[in-house]
């Protein structure tokens, strides 16, 4: 009963907390996209974002449920492009607010009993606690130090224009970027069967 | 060092918000790829996780059985500076571990040392395999990791609960010249009055029936009957017919802990014990006494698997015949499915061996009961009166024992007190 109490202890405040948050930000993405007329596009997004997070969830892998995150996250940023309201301290503040919160998830899950299928004691789950604690600190530390510094960093800089061209090679740049990153990812996939 | 998965997905996600800002032409779009990037350089920020940790593992001193609580003590040592680290041990898939865990999370400080322990209680005899020890350091931010796999295997044997034989009429038919438990109509030093003889020169004075003396004319001494030992070989029948029941309460399962059991009782009565097992292969350890012997005895009964017949059975009497004389007394556990124990009982008795079969029942086991209930009720009815028939047939070559795994072995052994008591007086 001890144990059990201990593991309840640690599931659901914290884990409920980032599933409810989950749910709060994407129903506020879609009234977001309701008011651009956008609803149905976006829909596919937090679909997709749900998918990935209870796949996570059920499957036990704390990636998929960071991948639910990040593509929740990439849905309110392209709402928040579309709308007439958009400033680069709101997306900003989303971009980085979905990225921690997704970080944290997986420290949740990772650290959690349940996502565990070998045998978890009340002592090792103080430790797990514990480890969380610091991983949370770490986590909000760099999360507000990033922002902080983005947005001191834009406020300084020149306004920058960039031509037709330019933009073309940012984006070919980028897709490029993108490709080399999923090939590390897969590989790193291929190594790291747990967290 | 490797980069965590999640690591990747972050840095995919700042590249996506660029690509999409430039598919909407949304400048503020590329700008929140800004922060993401410097968390990435953020969580990059700290001390590296390193290999320098390295693990064992501490097995229960001691022997194991079946049932009892067993702790095994993962030991980490940190011989670098200060990690976060994840540690799994393999264990068995058998295993439920009870108390404690073998997958640990923890924070080690420089040079730190630390045991982490766990509980299990092995609930079937055999031999687990533990290892690896797979670890994993992280920094603080698990952005960051070191894999390393500790190459600690080792195996625990857990050796079948033995039942306490107090009162077990089990007789020596045919004892040896070493002393033992079992009394022989023979003057010796044994406790049982065996009768009055004449004194001879360097008998104790003490034993002098003064009485009787007085009688004869001459010095009379009581007479106490001799205490032997004997030597007996258990034949153990582990092959695939032996597998009914559930794991781990199969016929096989109880013949093997009925041998540990008698071996154990046999042996502390100074008797010479021997092992025969017969299953997927065949295990030999010759007679011996004392408590080494019954340590092999039990290596011998873990090590036999029950899998698909590679040893015939009815050619271990030519085997025992070859090996060990008509003294030897023989016992075979078998629950005796098929007719290939029949024959070897036969064989045996015609061979001049004493042989005593203890029969596990297969009737007893529980086995799933799908289909028509009539059907199996006749079939049951059958199987009784088959069972029936090959007990009273082997009757007239051995003494059996029909074992009702259920119960103690050693109530079942009240049935053979009045066999030894004919035989002997025959």
């Amino acid at each position: 009963m001890a144990s059990e109490k201990a593991r309840l202890d640690l599931v659901f405040p914290v884990r409920l907390l980032g599933i409810i948050a989950f749910v709060l930000l994407s129903t506020f993405v879609y009234l977001a996209a309701m008011q651009e007329g956008l609803a149905g596009v976006f829909l596919l997004g937090i679909l997709f974002g749900y998918g990935a997070l209870l796949g996570g969830i059920i499957i036990r892998r704390p990636d998929a449920e960071v991948l639910g995150w990040l593509i929740l996250g990439t849905t309110l940023l392209a709402a928040e492009a579309k709308s007439a309201a958009a400033s680069y301290w709101l997306t900003m503040c989303t971009a980085i607010a979905v990225v921690v919160f997704a970080d944290f998830q997986h420290s949740v899950a990772l650290l959690n009993p349940r996502s565990s299928r070998e045998a978890v004691d009340n002592q090792q789950q103080s430790a797990r606690r514990q480890l969380l604690r610091r991983r949370a600190s770490v986590l909000g530390g760099a999360g507000g130090g990033s922002l902080v510094l983005s947005l001191v960093g834009v406020n300084l800089s020149p306004p920058l224009v960039l031509s037709g061209a330019a933009t073309a090679i940012v984006g070919i740049l980028a897709v490029a970027a993108m490709v080399l990153v999923a090939l590390v990812v897969l590989k790193a996939g291929q190594r790291n069967r747990t967290s | 060092m490797l980069l965590t998965r999640k690591l990747g997905l972050i840095a995919a996600f700042a590249l996506w918000t660029l690509l999409l800002a430039v598919v909407l032409g949304s400048p503020v779009l590329a700008l929140a790829a800004v922060p993401v990037a410097l968390y990435l350089a953020f969580v990059m920020i700290g001390p590296q996780p390193h290999r320098n940790v390295t693990a064992t593992r501490l097995l229960p001193p001691g022997q194991v059985y079946e049932g009892d609580r067993a702790t095994v003590i993962l030991r980490v040592k940190n011989e670098g500076p200060r990690v976060d680290f994840e540690m799994i041990d393999g264990v068995p898939p058998e295993i439920s571990v009870s108390e404690g865990s073998n997958h640990v999370f923890a924070v080690l400080g420089e040079g730190e040392c630390r045991d982490f322990a766990y509980t299990f209680s092995p609930e079937a005899f055999g031999t687990y395999g533990f290892g690896p020890i797979k670890i994993r350091s992280t920094d603080a931010a698990s952005a960051r990791y070191e894999e390393i796999v500790s190459e600690a295997y080792d195996s625990l044997r857990v050796y079948p609960e033995i039942e306490y034989l107090g009162r077990m009429e089990f007789r020596q038919t045919r004892p040896r010249n070493w002393p033992g438990e079992t009394s022989v109509r023979r003057p010796g030093q044994g406790l049982e009055f065996y009768g009055i003889g004449e004194h001879h020169s360097g008998d104790p004075l003490r034993r002098v029936n003064w009485r009787a003396s007085a009688r004869a004319g001459r010095l009379m001494l009581n007479q106490f009957m001799n205490e032997a030992g004997g030597e007996t070989v258990v034949v153990l029948d582990l092959r695939s017919t032996s597998r009914i029941g559930t794991p781990p309460n199969t016929c096989a399962d109880y013949s093997v802990r009925a041998a540990a059991a008698l071996s154990h009782r046999l042996l502390r009565d100074r008797n010479r014990v021997g092992l025969l097992s017969v299953g997927q292969s065949i295990i030999k350890v010759p007679p011996g006494f004392g408590r080494r012997q019954f340590e092999k005895i039990l290596v011998g009964l873990i090590s036999t698997k029950v899998s698909v017949d590679a040893w015939n059975l009815e050619l271990v009497p030519y085997y025992l015949s070859l090996f060990y004389s008509r003294m030897v007394q023989l016992v075979l556990i078998s629950p005796l499915v098929d007719n290939s124990p029949m024959y070897m009982v036969s064989e045996l008795a015609r061979r001049g061996y004493e042989v005593l079969v203890i029969s596990p029942s297969p009737l007893e086991m529980d086995t799933p009961e799908k289909g028509d209930p009539r059907a199996i009720r006749i079939a049951k009815e059958l199987a009784t009166l088959e069972r029936d028939m090959k007990i009273s047939s082997l009757r007239r070559h051995a003494r059996v024992i029909d074992w009702n795994p259920k119960l103690p072995l050693v109530d079942s052994f009240e049935g053979l007190r009045e066999s030894w008591r004919v035989r002997r007086l025959g």
